[in-house]
């Protein structure tokens, strides 16, 4: 089938979602990207009663129909709903340990309430799903195909258990949603009026999961340019380096920056960097922006990092401000244009090619402003050391590196 | 090395001979970033917004205004004496003319 036609329908599902839901529009154009790739994940986090169940049972009747299942964080959810029980009658007669498994487990769409409320085991098994794509229970296993889960939670939301950074990390993007301003809230009384008050009842299923699974197999086959990956994998690596390897450090940042050449980039506002994970989603998301409006730019993929960040870093400053996160996004992309103009990728791939006195200089001096640069520099001057080109004193790590 | 490959066609350098390039640098706006305190005072760099100092710098700054005030008063005091002598002398001058003219 044309795929002119699953774009259509992509845009109705947007339009349906976007007639029941006030404000929030770059969300929900987030929500329904991240939508666009296999085994998609999402979070939803807003204070309470701005929306955050409505939009993913939204999401979820737009795809999946009445065919859905959601697990309430805030409820007493045992395993057995979760993954699967233990069916009775066959234990008792034949004595075989035959495992039901759960609807949540089998059904495609699966939606997380309340997420940050889960208990610890329940928590467990959902992140053993997301992480290898299958389910254990009474030491029987399950492999689960493609599915998608949108969780929401209040961070605000003082709960019992704390859930580790790698429960988040598995989530692809994290969406926060804003409080109606004054005017919205009557377009907000005109809509509950327009729908009888039921939004979700309302919703129609715009696309069916084969038609989904369609546009995620032919998402999958976009190619996309190598300067937009080379954006990417940098955007991360900026985030990730830390000349002083915070990541295996016992002190963090602000502390382990104390004297060290970098302290006013953006390194040291980073206490813990993000993932691979984050390159892979960014580029599952470019992907899907690229099929649906055949191009994306610096601008957008900038947007889309901040639906990509903000649940996988930890800021020295000790928040997960938005605020901090865009200031950060900001200077990225001043760091992005220096680069252009210090021609440091001409200079980078000239000394790949082969080693030159003068361009060497030259990228030393570059290295001292940029650190992802100045690794790359220090990986070519071992190999440069080694063939004799250069002479250990005067090696970048010298001014750089701690002693 | 392909990310590279296709930056470095777009770089816009010339090629001087095989082993020299050059390019122009735009001037890039430097309005938000921060200057260091040294870079602006000895290389003469139009500062941004905001000037950074380190430690050091300022306490070695802090000296140097220290050692400016005090060399300041001393020139003061020394300013002070010279302008007493020069009124001294000036009515010494009338004192003497008046003396002369038998005043």
């Amino acid at each position: 089938m044309d795929n002119s036609y699953y774009k259509k329908k992509i845009e109705e599902l947007e339009r349906e979602i976007k007639a029941r839901f006030v404000s929030n529009e770059e969300p929900i154009e987030a929500l329904i990207l991240n939508l666009l790739h296999r085994r998609s994940t999402a979070l939803i986090r807003a204070p309470r009663g701005l929306g955050k169940s409505t939009l993913m049972l939204l999401l979820l009747k737009g795809v999946y129909g009445d065919k859905y299942v959601v697990i309430s964080g805030a409820s007493e959810v045992r395993r057995g709903e979760v993954v699967g029980r233990l069916h009775i009658p066959s234990l008792e007669r034949e004595g075989i340990e035959k495992v039901v498994w759960s609807e949540f487990v089998k059904t495609q769409g699966k939606g997380l309430d309340e997420a940050n409320r889960l208990n610890p085991y329940t928590a467990a098994s959902i992140y053993h799903m997301l992480q290898f794509g299958e389910v254990w229970a009474y030491s029987q296993k399950l492999k689960v195909g493609d599915y998608t889960l949108i969780a929401n939670e209040n961070p605000h939301d003082q709960t019992t258990f704390v859930h580790p950074p790698p429960f988040y990390d598995r989530f692809d993007i994290c969406v926060y949603l804003s409080s109606l301003s004054f005017s919205e809230k009557f377009i907000l009384e005109d809509i509950l009026d327009k729908y009888d008050g039921d939004l979700v009842g309302s919703m129609p299923q715009v696309l069916t999961p084969e038609e989904l699974a369609e546009i995620r197999r032919e998402i999958e086959r976009v190619e996309i340019d190598v300067e937009i990956k080379g954006l990417i994998n940098l955007l991360v690596r900026d985030l990730q380096a830390c000349i002083r390897g915070r990541e295996y450090s016992e002190i963090k940042p602000p502390t382990l920056c104390e004297g060290c050449h970098f302290m006013r980039e953006i390194c040291s506002r980073i206490r813990e960097g993000p993932s691979e994970r984050a390159t892979i989603v960014l580029t599952n998301l470019v992907k899907a922006k690229v099929w649906l409006s055949g191009n994306i730019d610096v601008g957008e993929i900038l947007k889309m990092s901040l639906w990509v960040f903000p649940h996988r870093l930890v800021l020295s400053s000790g928040t997960n401000a938005l605020g901090e996160l865009q200031d950060i996004l900001y200077r990225e992309e001043q760091k992005m244009t220096e680069r252009e103009a210090r021609r440091q990728w001409f200079i980078l791939n000239r000394l790949y090619r082969e080693f030159s006195r003068d361009l060497y200089n030259k990228a030393k001096e570059i290295a001292l402003e940029d650190l992802v640069f100045a690794e790359e520099i220090i990986r070519l001057e071992e190999k440069w050391l080694k063939e004799g080109k250069i002479r250990e004193e005067e090696m970048l790590r010298n001014y750089i590196l701690p002693r | 090395m392909e990310f590279l490959e296709k930056k470095a066609k777009r770089a816009h350098v010339r090629f001087k001979s095989p082993r020299k390039v050059a390019w122009y640098e735009e001037e890039t706006d430097v309005k938000t970033a921060p200057t260091e305190f040294l870079e602006m005072y000895y290389l003469g760099l139009f500062p941004g917004d905001t000037v950074i100092m380190s430690k050091s710098t300022a306490r070695e700054l802090e000296d140097r205004l220290k050692k400016l005030e005090e060399e300041n008063k001393r020139l003061k005091e020394i300013n002070d004496l010279l302008k007493a002598g020069i009124i001294g002398l000036i009515l010494m001058l009338v004192v003497l003319f008046l003396v002369q003219r038998g005043i």
